[in-house]
């Protein structure tokens, strides 16, 4: 599995012009097979145009990107979810969402409801659920897709410690099983805990590519 | 599976592939649109019994007592009852249909999906509030019928699938158009409901087609929706105006909407999206 993105702009509705802001730019990267790249940058950078792209959100006007497999993305935690479904429908409309064939997530329903810890409320409407219980619903949809290649744009912020380590457990293991992810965030000790490499973007571009530890002393200074 | 992602045609065709992907989701949403329909209200599908009752009682009161307008030879309420069953398919597959983009601007920004399932899946779960209408109206012929009524289903009843097809496709081209132009050209939704009224006198709802003077009949017909009625009625009430040639124009006038209304949407969608 690999991701090549070259000049990757921000469309325009008129195409690329003499004085076109652009998003991003000159991009040329890899995700290697059972990598989490982890993508940081301050706000503007073109993060988020970024995952956009690779989640086929919005056309590149320029340039190209490969995918091996199958592309999930969530941008927004509960996409889709409605208030007076039960927390099983809902799961099972977020994963369709993600991509994943409706008995794709019925088998794994088991686990998604474990690992969100919602197995005694699984008939329960989600709008009965706490914030937090709902995060974790979405979260674990996420987390059991079927996809290759994961993007998780600031999904993961909110968790709360134990939920997080969680998290991690659940995507090292994928990741040993082969799944790819591209994870944003701000928060830098989740980086420090998820990602194996890190692309830094800075103005539509990258400024640096490297180990978490290298990438981090340097965007942090 | 390999995926390749690069600057796209400014028109966007149908991804037949993905559509067949994404297939479950049409179900689902169907299901969601359903309950977020009922639950929570107070009458429930109540509602869709009332709305084509009172709307049949204005009609009969104002068009057939007041008025003395034909109704084909058939009980007042039965003709009206008919007619606004389709109508009210029509009205209400247009209603959410059209504001798909508006309404879920939110979903369409965040999640990548075919995004013709949505408004698809509008017109199918119009479907339930039909069938429900349906029975109503079941209820009153029984009804009419018991009290001597000599009104009978034509032959042509085994033709209503077709019609019904032939509904579907032409609320869902038209809930398109609307869709997409109303994201285009914002207070488009203002004019949609100025036009909608209007459109519903120039539809045989609350007249028949044979009322009106046979050298200009012909205008009654551009309307694609005036065949589909007549035929609805000449099915299950025996009695309307409804003739091969008169339908294939408005068939045709339903693929050519479908298929463009589908092509504009998908466009629209992927190039303003960003402006919501």
């Amino acid at each position: 599995m690999a991701e090549e993105s070259e000049e990757l702009p921000k469309p325009t509705r008129q195409g690329p012009q003499e004085g076109t802001l652009w998003a991003v730019k000159d991009l040329n990267f890899e995700i290697k097979k059972g990598e989490v790249l982890g993508l940081v940058g301050s706000n503007g950078a073109g993060k988020s145009t970024l995952v956009r792209l690779l989640s086929r959100l919005t056309d590149p006007s320029e340039g190209e990107a490969w995918v091996e497999g199958k592309v999930a993305s969530v941008l927004e935690v509960g996409s889709g979810f409605h208030p007076d479904l039960s927390v099983r429908e809902n799961a099972l409309l977020n994963g369709v969402f993600l991509g994943m064939r409706k008995n794709e997530v019925e088998d794994r329903m088991g686990e998604i409801l474990e690992f969100s810890n919602l197995k005694d409320h699984h008939s329960l409407a989600v709008k009965k659920l706490s914030q937090g219980m709902q995060y974790r619903l979405a979260v674990s949809v996420a987390l059991h897709s079927h996809a290759d290649f994961l993007l998780l744009d600031e999904v993961l912020e909110v968790a709360d410690r134990d939920f997080e380590l969680k998290c991690f457990e659940r995507v090292q293991n994928e990741q040993e099983r082969g799944k790819s992810f591209l994870f944003v965030s701000h928060n830098i000790s989740q980086i420090k805990l998820f990602c194996s490499r890190l692309l830094w973007l800075n103005e539509g571009s990258i400024q640096m590519e490297g180990t978490p530890e290298k990438v981090l002393e340097a965007y942090l200074n | 599976m390999r995926t390749l992602i690069s600057p796209r045609n400014s028109v966007v065709w149908i991804d037949w592939k993905l559509l067949y992907q994404y297939r479950d989701l049409l179900g689902l949403w169907v299901k969601r649109d359903i309950v977020s329909k009922y639950r929570q209200t107070f009458l429930g599908p109540l509602w869709f019994v009332f709305q084509p009752l009172i709307t049949a009682l204005v009609f009969v009161v104002i068009f057939s007592k007041g008025l003395k307008l034909s109704t084909d030879g058939v009980p007042a309420a039965l003709f009206y009852l008919t007619g606004l069953v389709v109508w009210n398919y029509v009205s209400q597959c247009l209603n959410s249909t059209s504001m798909t983009l508006v309404a879920h601007s939110g979903l369409f920004k965040k999640v990548f999906f075919p995004r013709l399932i949505l408004p698809f899946s509008y017109c199918l779960s119009s479907l339930v509030s039909m069938g429900i209408q349906s029975g109503v109206l079941a209820g009153f012929y029984l009804y009419f019928v018991v009290q001597g009524a000599t009104t009978r289903p034509d032959t042509g009843v085994f033709f209503l699938p077709v019609l019904v097809l032939q509904l579907i496709l032409l609320a869902f081209g038209l809930g398109l158009w609307i869709a997409a132009l109303s994201v285009k050209y914002r207070d488009f939704h203002h004019v949609w409901s100025l036009i909608s009224p209007l459109w519903l006198y120039a539809t045989p709802v609350s007249y028949p087609l044979s009322a009106i003077p046979p050298d200009w009949q012909w205008i009654i017909k551009l309307n694609p929706l005036t065949t589909i009625i007549e035929g609805f009625r000449l099915g299950i009430l025996g009695a309307g105006t409804f003739s091969m040639g008169d339908w294939l124009p408005s068939v045709l006038f339903t693929l050519i909407i479908s298929v463009s209304g589908t092509i504009l949407f998908q466009t629209v969608e992927r190039n303003c999206i960003d402006s919501l």
